[in-house]
């Protein structure tokens, strides 16, 4: 009997290992179509025209870009295979890659990314890259099929991060000439799936292109992303099976999902950097001291908890561990009531001040206004709450309409994406007047330098120095989830935090 | 009756201008340029400045506004800033969704009010809880219902889609399914009010000398009911029908964002979200027309039911 039992086991077991070796479990499978749920507030899959965050993994689909940005913000080859530096940083000459053409089965070579640069770059195409890549290109020079070379006007080592982003999607010519300004309705690239409808405010369906030029990819027959109106219920469509992936999901929104074994759950490596700012060149906030007081009187755990369930990175600084240019924390405003009074007496700031806070519409920022206000409150200053649309939120925040208001960016996979745009005083996203000679020197050196080490020690220099002067008030790094079904695999989340589905496969 | 219509359709237009100027006025005064908006977080001074010079943002409010009514006066909308699609063909595939909508929900409970009315009035048992589901149906705010109908029928019972839009081209039966939810969300508040219209008229109708007549000749309570009380207490719910309309394109704004329908009320949410006042104007306008053109059919109906009014 046992003997009998045993041998059915042997059996059983070796019958499922014979099974298993032409379908391992990490072997992807080819077919299937995944359906995601996005909040579809997407305008144009044009690339040169896009803004939306929500269109970006589109058009990762539907596109490729000249580099792509690995897990660890690393820049690799895509349609540019290999790229060698030349003049001192003044001159990136690209070897693209052969046999590759767009799915309206136009060539794609070095004359198209001449032409998609140019494209960016001509005023009467409005797009909102040309302000990155004009200062920067000089010119792009076609050296042949395969080979292109891009002219700098200084150097800068943050166009290889550019050419993985936005500005890097390589569009049809033929397309265009073809579709003008309808072309972000029929968008055409070299991508792994093509554009196949979009229900405006419903759903955007995409299928393989069989013709993709990297061999076996990919291995999902279509993708379909599904409008979601919200969270709750995108969470509640997976439960159904609906959809299969949802990315952008915070901790709150784990909640509904904890304890559902057919959902799986992944963590964002790098999250958005969440902070105060103010104008520090206007009333009241020019104060330095009245600066200080307000970064001590902050409990940013307890922000955490609340905002974040305690998931978050305490952030004391503009840029998270774990990225190449990270450095350690040199200033530190750790909750000291004590001295906030202090200070804020030394400012001559009276018990009872008023200060105006924008609130907008999101649901976070909204929550760390409550609590900034409710924190404030110990140290006698009186927080009013002034409502925003989410929407115009940024717009007035640009034209210096809102002085002090929480906010958030996400990281760019080169420290000058950031940091130069915020801090330096020319920098275009510079909305709080912020202006120290000392830290516009460094940013202006770094942003020429291809000296990674040195660079970095000049980011790890800047950071101290804003930690000192305060533009903003960092407090946290976020704590942001993806949520898959797990049919789902080889699900690939790069920290710019844009989906990418190419490997993606379902069992 | 010609005229009537032409004069009805007269009066709109001056509506239609004072309208879309208040509107003109008050979005380029708060919201300011919408270029900010158009090029994102990577816009320098310079793009933006650009931006308003080549869509001339920076033009005053008059100028801007003139132009703008003196294309759309030629049925040219223009270009959304957004997407830079023509808002004709945002629009195109848009409005029969929200018409259908729109029209499958006025109509179901249009007649939901009236038949279940003219059947239990007479009931006592049932007319509380006519009354009570009436009270409901009119408080409880429409993304609630919506998101409870979701959860009750899609998530528990798993009886239906939970949203989304399945156009009739891919299978007229889930189509079907698609649409029941959010018609059921939507007509829900008008089943209410009309329902309560309608009792008041019939009671009203009820007590008159004809109906008397009518049972004292022996009719079944079902033949009074919708033979003679049913006609002449109906006019009233036809009025408010039309003037419903209106708000419901606001029913249909929240009901086609909770259940993710492509329809005009989805674009208007996407268009204010990014100042696109091109597309604001364009659907601004087609409602105001919408909501005159249903209050006139509304009159026409009106007259047509009952003679005396046409006199």
């Amino acid at each position: 009997m046992t003997g009998l039992l045993l041998r059915r086991r042997t059996l059983l077991a070796s019958a499922a290992a014979l099974a298993a070796v032409p379908a391992r479990a990490d072997a992807p499978k080819t077919g299937g179509t995944l359906s995601v749920g996005i909040d579809d507030d997407a305008k144009t899959f044009n690339p040169a025209l896009s803004v939306q965050l929500s269109e970006r993994q589109v058009l990762h689909c539907v596109y490729n870009t000249l580099l792509a940005i690995d897990v660890d913000f690393s820049v690799k080859p895509e349609l540019a295979r290999s790229w060698t530096v030349e003049q001192g940083g003044l001159r990136y000459v690209f070897q693209l890659a052969e046999g590759v053409s767009f799915h309206d089965g136009t060539p794609f070579d070095a004359a198209a990314v001449k032409w998609n640069i140019d494209h960016r770059l001509d005023p009467a195409n409005a797009s909102p890259q040309r302000s990155l890549l004009g200062p920067v290109i000089a010119d792009v020079e076609v050296l042949g099929p395969h080979s292109v070379a891009f002219n700098l006007k200084a150097p800068h080592p943050a166009l290889l991060s550019d050419l993985a982003d936005r500005a890097g999607f390589m569009m049809s010519p033929a397309g265009f000439a073809r579709y003008g300004a309808d072309f972000g309705r029929n968008p055409i690239g070299t991508g792994a799936f093509r554009f196949k409808a979009w229900t405006q405010g419903s759903s955007i369906a995409l299928v393989r292109n069989q013709d993709y030029w990297e061999k076996g990819l990919p291995y999902l027959d279509g993708i379909t992303f599904r409008d979601i109106p919200n969270h709750v219920i995108g969470l509640q469509r997976m439960s159904v099976g609906e959809i299969d992936i949802i990315t952008s999901l915070s901790p709150d929104d784990l909640r509904q999902i904890e304890g559902n074994d057919a959902i799986a759950t992944e963590r964002a490596r790098i999250g958005r950097w969440y902070s105060l700012q103010w104008q520090v060149d206007k009333p009241p906030f020019n104060n330095p001291k009245l600066r200080q007081a307000i970064a001590y009187a902050l409990d940013r755990k307890r922000i955490n908890e609340l905002c974040m369930r305690g998931r978050a990175v305490i952030a004391n600084g503009p840029t998270p561990p774990g990225l190449w240019w990270s450095s350690p924390d040199t200033v530190v405003y750790d909750t000291d009531l004590e001295k906030s009074r202090a200070l804020l007496r030394e400012a001559g700031i009276a018990p009872g001040t008023k200060l105006q806070l924008s609130v907008s519409s999101d649901l976070v920022l909204r929550k760390i206004d409550q609590l900034v206000a409710e924190q404030l409150a110990e140290v006698g200053l009186t927080v009013e709450l002034q409502p925003v649309s989410e929407a115009e939120s940024y717009a007035r925040v640009v034209k210096r309409a809102i002085n002090f208001t929480p906010i958030n960016w996400t990281q760019r996979a080169d420290p000058d994406g950031l940091l130069f745009i915020l801090f330096d005083s020319k920098g275009f996203a510079n909305s709080t007047g912020y202006s120290n000679p000392e830290v516009d020197r460094r940013l202006e050196e770094a942003r020429q330098l291809l000296d990674q080490d040195r660079r970095k020690a000049l980011y790890a220099e800047v950071k101290t120095l804003i930690q000192q002067d305060l533009p903003y008030v960092s407090l946290f790094f976020a704590a942001e989830y993806a949520a898959y079904a797990n049919s789902v695999h080889g699900f690939v989340w790069p920290p710019d935090q844009i989906p990418r589905y190419r490997r993606v496969w379902k069992a | 009756m010609i005229g009537f219509i032409l004069r009805r359709m007269l009066l709109l237009l001056p509506n239609l201008v004072l309208l879309t100027f208040v509107m003109f006025a008050v979005m380029t005064s708060w919201f300011g340029s919408p270029a900010t908006m158009m090029l994102g977080r990577d816009a320098t001074a310079e793009a933006v400045a650009d931006m308003d010079r080549r869509y001339g943002f920076d033009q005053p409010v008059l100028v801007q506004y003139a132009r703008w009514i003196g294309h759309a006066a030629t049925g040219d909308f223009g270009r959304s800033f957004a997407s830079q699609q023509t808002v004709a063909a945002l629009l195109a595939p848009a409005v029969p969704v929200t018409l259908e909508l729109s029209l499958a929900a006025i109509l179901l409970a249009f007649a939901a009010a009236v038949s279940v009315n003219s059947l239990t009035i007479a009931r006592r048992v049932i007319t509380p809880m006519v009354t009570a589901a009436s009270i409901l149906g009119v408080t409880v705010p429409n993304f609630m219902l919506g998101a409870t109908l979701i959860y009750l029928f899609a998530i528990r019972l798993r009886l239906l889609p939970t949203t989304g839009w399945v156009p009739w081209q891919q299978g007229v039966g889930p189509h079907v399914l698609h649409l029941l939810l959010p018609v059921i969300t939507l007509c829900a508040f008008y089943t209410s009010a009309f329902s309560m219209v309608y009792r008041a008229e019939y009671r009203a109708t009820a007590r008159l000398l004809f109906v008397c007549v009518a049972q004292a000749k022996g009719l079944s309570e079902t033949r009074v009911s919708f033979r003679h009380i049913l006609p002449n207490a109906v006019l009233p719910v036809i009025t408010q029908a039309g003037l419903s309309l209106g708000q419901l394109v606001g029913g249909a704004v929240v009901t086609e964002t909770v259940f993710s329908i492509p329809g005009v009320g989805r674009l208007l949410v996407a268009a204010i979200g990014s100042s696109d006042y091109p597309l604001i104007l364009a659907i601004t306008m087609m409602i105001l027309t919408a909501v005159a053109l249903a209050n006139l059919l509304a009159d026409l109906l009106y007259a047509r039911v009952n003679p005396l009014v046409r006199i």
